[in-house]
């Protein structure tokens, strides 16, 4: 690729994903201006990485990549986020991975009953482990087969999670809704 | 799409970048990658931009990045007062870094390398021998309106975010003691005498600064607390006035350790940052100055480990202040190395820092003992 057309694809790639990467990263952290600082330093460092010579096919792919690799090392620096939360035990196990997740469906319409905004209020409030993958799928529209090539995981893995992160995510919006009750 | 997703989705796109964000961000982007292709040699610089001020800076640097490809902004970061392209760094690139920078911590630490590139102008202009005073009090006066920022938003932050509020703080501080001195050392060295007056004015000013903000370096006070849902929470208050606590920090784990880590994390950083200096301008120096930094340099590394030992035996506040020296000491020896690979004359102290007995470093003598520990100025290696 031509050093042009290099920057012409960085300057798309921009208009078209920075607000989606945004998104992202202000789902994911509390803070919206560190957001709004991390977005700005993702595309730095994917220009970083152009410029040495390397090749990027899919770029919105490889943003996401390096958005979620900021992010780990915001978490770690930050250290004011409990390692637990992001590493909670979450595959369940064997037993767990090998349950049918056809009720993903269900728990979606179950969801579903929920406003949008209490949904993401509550989105944030779940562990990340959980919140990444929600925002994945549901905020940012990553397919499931995207998702598991960004997070280094099977599909089966990714649908598990997601699976319990639904659960989890019903059972706060339930008992949201009894205390008001 | 499911219903669910388009619910969510329709939500989530009320989060979004401002039009000001956004610009901020193209510009920077921009900037950079007009920056990257300048190192292959870029064009002539203009002399046109003299003009510009702080208010069309944005706009400005719009138009050097299409007229000039970013050659200019580029070609100005390394100049002092008196250079063409003096006021294209000023008005143009600082002012752009400065917007750029979002939150309190990296406003802070914009304003703290700003006041810094003011201490290494006058270094620079100390060292040819040509520090007038109309330069020093411009120069002084943009040094202090970023010094100013510094502190205000480290007071600030100091509730919401005590570990990087120490952390900026005690890099602040060290970085303004080390350039003092050597402020002071080319000043001394220089032949002309309204050089060597100005030189030890700013240095006064900068001493004046440090002693200052360090003044406002109290101690943190700690306590944690378990809430019901099992979360530790940390309360932290200034020791000075232990019944206005201040906003709860939802931390994980103990202040003091936190503070440690960072310390003790940049103290390293900087420690090998000092270490890429020395290894550029050892072979300009000569034997008893190589063997004195390399033992300083060891110093600093066994000072880090004294720190680390301290956190990991559980005495959070001492390995705290060891961190704190171990930065302090770090900052000495990279703004001195740094300094001396710009300048042909001989910058480097003896000793870095002075060893003092560690039971007079109490709370009350450390402000005014302070001056104590900066580098000695008058050893010509």
């Amino acid at each position: 690729m031509k050093d042009t057309d290099t920057e012409q694809a960085f300057r798309k790639a921009f208009e078209l994903h920075a607000d989606e990467l945004f998104r992202h990263a202000s789902m994911r952290l509390s803070d919206r201006d560190r957001a709004l600082e991390i977005t700005q330093e993702c595309f730095l460092r994917a220009w970083q990485y152009a410029s040495r010579g390397e090749e990027i096919r899919e770029m919105r792919a490889f943003l996401y990549r390096t958005l979620r690799n900021l992010i780990v090392d915001e978490y770690r620096k930050a250290k004011s986020y409990s390692l637990d939360s992001m590493i909670e035990d979450d595959e369940g196990g064997q037993i767990e991975s090998l349950m049918p997740r056809d009720d993903t469906n269900t728990l979606e319409a179950a969801v579903m009953r929920f406003e949008g905004a209490r949904a993401i209020r509550a989105i944030r409030e779940l562990p990340d482990l959980y919140r990444e993958i929600l925002t994945l799928r549901y905020v940012n529209d990553l397919s499931i087969k995207e998702i598991a090539a960004l997070i280094k995981e099977s599909e089966n893995v990714v649908s598990v999670r997601l699976h319990r992160a639904l659960k989890k995510l019903h059972t706060l919006l339930e008992s949201e809704q009894h205390e008001k009750i | 799409m499911n219903k669910f997703s388009s619910n969510i989705q329709k939500e989530a796109r009320k989060i979004g970048l401002t039009s000001g964000e956004r610009e901020s961000m193209r510009l920077r982007l921009e900037g950079v990658m007009q920056e990257h292709h300048l190192s292959g040699g870029g064009p002539v610089p203009s002399p046109y931009f003299s003009f510009i001020t702080p208010r069309s800076a944005v706009p400005a640097l719009v138009l050097i990045i299409v007229i000039g490809g970013g050659g200019v902004s580029f070609a100005a970061e390394g100049t002092v007062p008196g250079d063409l392209l003096y006021p294209v760094k000023i008005t143009v690139n600082e002012s752009v870094r400065g917007r750029l920078a979002f939150s309190p911590a990296s406003k802070a630490e914009w304003h703290a390398t700003a006041a810094e590139r003011r201490m290494v102008e006058v270094e620079t202009l100390a060292d040819r021998g040509t520090l007038t005073p109309e330069v020093r009090s411009e120069l002084e006066a943009n040094f202090e309106d970023h010094a100013q920022e510094v502190e205000g938003i480290v007071d600030e932050a100091e509730a919401e975010d005590p570990v990087r509020a120490a952390d900026i703080r005690t890099r602040f501080t060290s970085t303004l003691a080390a350039h003092a001195n050597v402020i002071s050392r080319l000043g001394d060295g220089s032949e002309d005498n309204e050089t060597r007056r100005e030189s030890k004015d700013f240095a006064e000013r900068v001493n004046e600064r440090e002693r200052k903000f360090a003044r406002a370096d109290r101690p943190v006070a700690v306590k944690t607390e378990r809430d019901g849902s099992g979360e530790t929470t940390v309360r932290t208050f200034a020791k000075t006035d232990m019944a206005a606590p201040a906003p709860t920090l939802s931390v994980a784990v103990d202040a003091d350790t936190a503070v440690a880590v960072r310390l003790e994390e940049n103290a390293s950083t900087t420690l090998r940052e000092a270490q890429v200096e020395f290894d550029s301008v050892r072979s300009r120096l000569n034997e008893t100055t190589v063997s004195q930094v390399r033992d300083q340099i060891s110093r600093v590394r066994g000072q880090i480990e004294h720190a680390r030992d301290k956190r990991i035996g559980g005495d959070a506040s001492r390995a705290r202040e060891d961190g704190e020296r171990a930065l302090h000491d770090a900052t000495a020896l990279r703004t001195f190395l740094k300094a001396q690979s710009r300048s042909e004359q001989n910058v480097l102290p003896a000793t870095i820092s002075d060893e003092k007995d560690e039971d007079s470093r109490d709370d009350e003598g450390r402000t005014e003992d302070r001056s104590a520990e900066l580098p000695a100025v008058q050893l010509p290696l």
